[in-house]
């Protein structure tokens, strides 16, 4: 039988938070204009289930 | 709105192709928890007759918000996670899904990126932004992990960019970045 393979982990610096994830995004996405609060916003998801007209 | 709701959109939203991608390479499972991954990923391991992870292994994946389990086809998400503490519903729910998208493109890292790939990860930290770098540096990856963290990471925020419809590179991410991630994942938006 093979090794297990390690499984890959989503890992934060110590101590760290999503809420520094945020942070980090924010600043980048204000780079260029754009506001994190847009793309948190319920009416920005797009549903690909369907197929496209 | 539940977690597991959020990471079911999550999925949704994924572009046809992402998903189909995913399903194709049997990735199209996942488990929304409340329990340290790495000694849940541990028993599904051992449940399956796969044998079990080393100790250092478990204790390392008990830190992670969220887990890609090759050898079982799952990812796992901790929804009970510290790390999400303090996060409003909006926020939470962005961060959820921006975990599971990051996920995936663990999925995808995993299976379709090349051994060259691999050992250029060090050189595609470097063109990163200096947070962004940071982050993966101090996050504790091995450098051969490196080149997967990238793809993750990157995958998950073009995900949440096409939210407003920003489809393109970031101006902010390196052309060579995009250029690999987009060959690895698969990325055509």
């Amino acid at each position: 039988m093979e090794p297990v393979k390690l499984p890959a982990g989503y890992l934060l610096p110590e101590g760290a938070t999503m809420a520094d994830v945020r942070r980090l995004e924010l600043e980048l996405l204000a780079s260029e204009g754009l506001k994190i609060e847009d793309l948190q916003a319920e009416d920005g998801r797009k549903d690909d289930s369907q197929p496209q007209q | 709105m539940s977690a597991r709701e959020v990471v079911r959109r999550a999925w949704l939203e994924l572009p046809q192709g992402d998903r189909n991608l995913l399903v194709a390479i049997g990735a199209d499972q996942w488990q929304v928890c409340e329990r340290a991954l790495g000694t849940f990923a541990d028993e599904l391991l051992r449940s399956a007759g796969r044998g079990s992870l080393p100790a250092g292994e478990i204790a390392r994946a008990n830190r992670a918000v969220a887990l890609w389990v090759a050898d079982l086809r799952v990812v796992l998400i901790n929804e009970s996670h510290e790390a999400f503490d303090g996060l409003d519903g909006l926020s939470l729910a962005y961060n959820l899904s921006r975990v599971a998208w990051h996920e995936w493109g663990h999925a995808l890292s995993l299976d379709r990126a090349e051994h060259d790939d691999i050992a250029a990860g060090e050189h595609y930290v470097e063109l990163l932004p200096e947070g962004f770098a940071k982050f993966v540096r101090r996050a504790g990856y091995r450098p051969r992990e490196y080149t997967h963290e990238i793809v993750a990471e990157v995958y998950s925020m073009l995900m949440g960019r096409r939210r407003v419809g920003q489809t393109e590179r970031p101006p902010w991410l390196h052309v060579e970045v995009y250029e690999f991630v987009r060959r690895v994942v698969g990325w055509n938006q």
